[in-house]
This record gives C-alpha cells, sequence and structure tokens, in this order.
C-alpha cells in the first residue's frame, strides 16, 4: 500500500492524485477572523470578583495550610502546655545535656525501645514522646554545644531520679516524680504465693515430662 | 466593535510536534486577553475546523460555521483544562456546532446540497458531488478522508490535531479510500449506463 496515501511520501496513486486536485478546490479559503469586543475572555484582573478567589488553587492551598497549623496548634496545647514552656523549664531546670537530648530523640522516635535510664526529666516537665523530638531539635538548635567539662559536670548534677525500687508503691513513685513506665509494680504476698505455686506446678509438670520422656528411650533402646 | 485578525496559513503544515507546546502558550495568552494570540490558533486550526464541518453541513454554510466555531471556543476557552489538548477540544466544539446546526435547521427548513451548491462552478460541483459520496460513508471515514483530500492534510497531521489515535485515522483513511473507490466505480457504471 502506498505511503503517499498517508503521509504523501513516495508516488501517488493516479485516483489519489485525482481526488486531491478535485476535492483541493473545496479547501479552506482563509479569510479574517471577526471578534466582536465582548467575545474576548476577561484578563485576571477584570475577573477578579470578591468570590472568585475562593475557586483559586491558591486559597485552597491557603485554607488548608491554615488548617494544618490550627490542628498541629491543638494537638500541642492540648495537654495545657506548649513545647516551648516545656523547653524553658527544661533548660532552666538544666535537666538537658547533649548527650541526654539525642537519647530523647531516640525515644521519641522508638519510646517503647527507650532504657529508663535515658531518661532524666521529670514528671512534671516530661513532655509525651511524639513531642520530645521537636522539643530536642528546637533545644539544639538554641543552644549552643558545651564543653566536655561541662558535660561531665552536668551529667554528674544530673544523676537520674528515676525510682527502681522493687517494691516501692506506685503513687509514691509518681509522686517521687519519676515516669510510671520506668517502675514495676510490686508483688503483693497473696500474688507472691500465687507465683510460687505456679512455679512449683510447672517444675512437677516438667519432671513427670522429663520422666516419660526417659521411659520412652529406654523401651526404644531394649527393644533394638 | 469588531476586530479583524489576519490570517497566515504558513505555520500549520510544518511543524506540528513544535505547535502542541506552543498551543498552551498561545491558549495562555489567549486567556489573558491576547487577540493575536488566538489569530495563530486560528490559522493553525481553521483547515481542521473546515474539513469536519465539511464532513457534517452543506459546503455553502461551512465558512459561516467556521467563524461560530471560533467565536464559541473564545468564550468557552477559560473551560479548557489542559492548554495542550486545545485541537481536540476545538475538533469537539466543532462536532457539536454542526450537530447544532442539524437541530436548528430542523425548526426551520432543510437545506439540501443542492440548494446549497447552486451557484457553484463546474469544477466545484464535480467536487461536491465526490464530497457528497465522502459524506455518505461510515462517520469513521469521513473526517479522515476529507481532512486529507480536501484539506491537504498528511495523515499524522490529521491525527495530531484531532487527538486521534495515528494508527486509527490510518486505517479509517484506508479504508475509506477503499470504500471511495467502490462508490466512485459504481458511480461511473452508473454515467455509462
Amino acid at each position: 500500500m502506498s505511503d503517499y496515501l498517508w503521509d504523501k511520501t513516495g508516488e501517488p496513486e493516479d485516483d489519489v492524485a485525482q481526488l486531491e486536485n478535485l476535492l483541493g478546490a473545496l479547501k479552506y479559503q482563509p479569510r479574517p477572523l471577526d471578534i466582536p469586543a465582548d467575545a474576548m475572555p476577561q484578563t485576571a484582573t477584570t475577573r477578579s470578583t470578591p468570590m472568585s478567589i475562593f475557586s483559586r488553587p491558591r486559597f485552597a492551598l491557603a485554607a488548608s495550610l491554615l488548617l494544618t497549623l490550627l490542628a498541629g496548634a491543638w494537638l500541642i496545647t492540648r495537654d495545657g502546655e506548649s513545647p516551648t514552656k516545656e523547653l524553658a523549664k527544661v533548660e532552666q531546670g538544666g535537666t538537658t545535656s547533649e548527650s541526654k537530648r539525642t537519647e530523647a530523640a531516640t525515644a521519641a522516635i522508638a519510646p517503647n525501645a527507650a532504657t529508663p535510664k535515658s531518661v532524666s526529666v521529670d514528671n512534671a516537665v516530661a513532655p509525651k514522646p511524639r513531642e520530645n523530638k521537636a522539643i530536642v531539635v528546637a533545644a539544639a538548635a538554641k543552644t549552643h554545644r558545651p564543653s566536655p567539662r561541662q558535660l561531665v559536670a552536668r551529667r554528674q548534677k544530673l544523676t537520674p531520679r528515676v525510682d527502681r525500687r522493687m517494691n516501692a508503691p506506685l503513687e509514691e513513685v509518681a509522686a517521687n516524680g519519676t515516669m510510671r513506665w520506668q517502675v514495676e509494680r510490686p508483688m503483693t504476698p497473696q500474688q507472691r504465693e500465687a507465683t510460687e505455686q505456679l512455679m512449683l506446678a510447672l517444675r512437677l509438670a516438667s519432671a513427670k515430662l522429663n520422666y516419660a520422656q526417659r521411659e520412652m528411650l529406654e523401651i526404644g533402646r531394649s527393644g533394638k | 466593535m469588531l476586530h479583524a485578525i489576519g490570517t497566515n496559513m504558513s505555520a500549520t503544515a510544518s511543524s506540528p510536534q513544535v505547535e502542541i507546546s506552543a498551543d498552551a502558550a498561545l491558549v495562555a495568552a489567549v486567556r489573558a486577553g491576547d487577540r493575536d494570540a488566538f489569530g495563530r490558533l486560528y490559522d493553525a486550526y481553521s483547515r481542521m475546523v473546515h474539513g469536519i464541518l465539511l464532513a457534517r453541513v452543506p459546503y455553502g454554510e461551512v465558512d459561516d460555521l467556521v467563524q461560530d466555531v471560533f467565536l464559541v471556543a473564545l468564550r468557552k476557552i477559560e473551560s479548557l483544562r489542559d492548554a495542550n489538548l486545545f485541537g481536540p477540544w476545538l475538533a469537539m466544539i466543532t462536532r457539536n456546532r454542526a450537530m447544532d446546526f442539524h437541530r436548528r435547521s430542523r425548526d426551520t427548513a432543510e437545506l439540501t446540497d443542492d440548494i446549497a451548491t447552486a451557484n457553484v462552478t463546474a469544477p466545484e460541483a464535480e467536487a461536491t458531488e465526490v464530497l457528497n459520496l465522502i459524506r455518505q460513508l461510515p462517520e469513521a471515514y469521513r473526517e479522515p478522508l476529507i481532512l486529507r483530500f480536501v484539506e491537504g492534510m498528511t495523515g499524522p497531521e490529521i491525527a495530531e490535531r484531532t487527538g486521534l489515535a495515528p494508527a486509527s485515522v490510518r486505517v479509517n483513511i484506508h479504508r475509506g479510500m477503499k470504500l471511495l473507490r467502490e462508490r466512485l466505480g459504481g458511480t461511473k457504471i452508473e454515467r455509462e449506463h
């Protein structure tokens, strides 16, 4: 099949050339386009009405930004204290150091992985894990790096006040200002007794299983 | 008040791929109130609009409808979402305008091609006869054949301007040509009898 019919390359077939010549007489004869003055679309300056700004993407972007900011502010102030205030308290109390900040950031990223030692902040000023990151970043930006001597002194001064007494009641621990999740709950005498009974039962069951296993092995050997 | 824009057909067929991206700039300029930009779009697409109309409405009505189509496009240009698709969008407006023409003419009087072509010259009359044969072909073949033979557009150019797939345009041109050959042969036989 000739390419001429498709893209006018190659030799045209006779009937195709005849049709082109014949129908070419009907082709569009260029003539000027008359545009009425009121037909032109209005320009951006004349088009803007008080309501038209609501249909623009810029307005949508601004509205979404505002909503995000409001939501963020609500989340931050939900517990009654802003992170900047908490940060100020932390800095005044001197309870953060460079290394502690790093650890706190780790705790903020993975709160469950953080060890009790790693947090040395009082309960009253301890921010929630999701707030730690922002606070630590802000604190790192605000404070300049202390000298190693200062760090050592601060570390000695800021020995963690985590109460690790096994038998300390929870309320007492909370009153001491340590964080709740750092403390193991003490056992009552009844609980201790129940635990011992359970352990005894487990030991008995284990001994019986061992005996049965040994019997089976001996039967197997004698069978051979 | 009317404002006349001169036409220039030179830049239409030479580099269609470049003009696709240029269309967006022209559309943006038109939206900003640039009349000359719309004049350039008119120059680039008037053949396509003429061909699409010619496949649907009587020859004598086409020139006026071309103007109408561009005025409608100018008024609606704010509704065009993708400025790169100006061609397909304009083709759609053109097809709608042709349908609208038939809807209106049904209310008044049916304008036949005989009346519309009463004052044309002999070569034009013969061409109109062949054109009528093309217009009796299935709809898918009419547009590509008219754009190819009447407006002198190439297949790739037709595909690019109308937004149709090049492969389907190619198939439609070849199948339409095959059918047209059959019809033209039949016409000759009738004449001989």
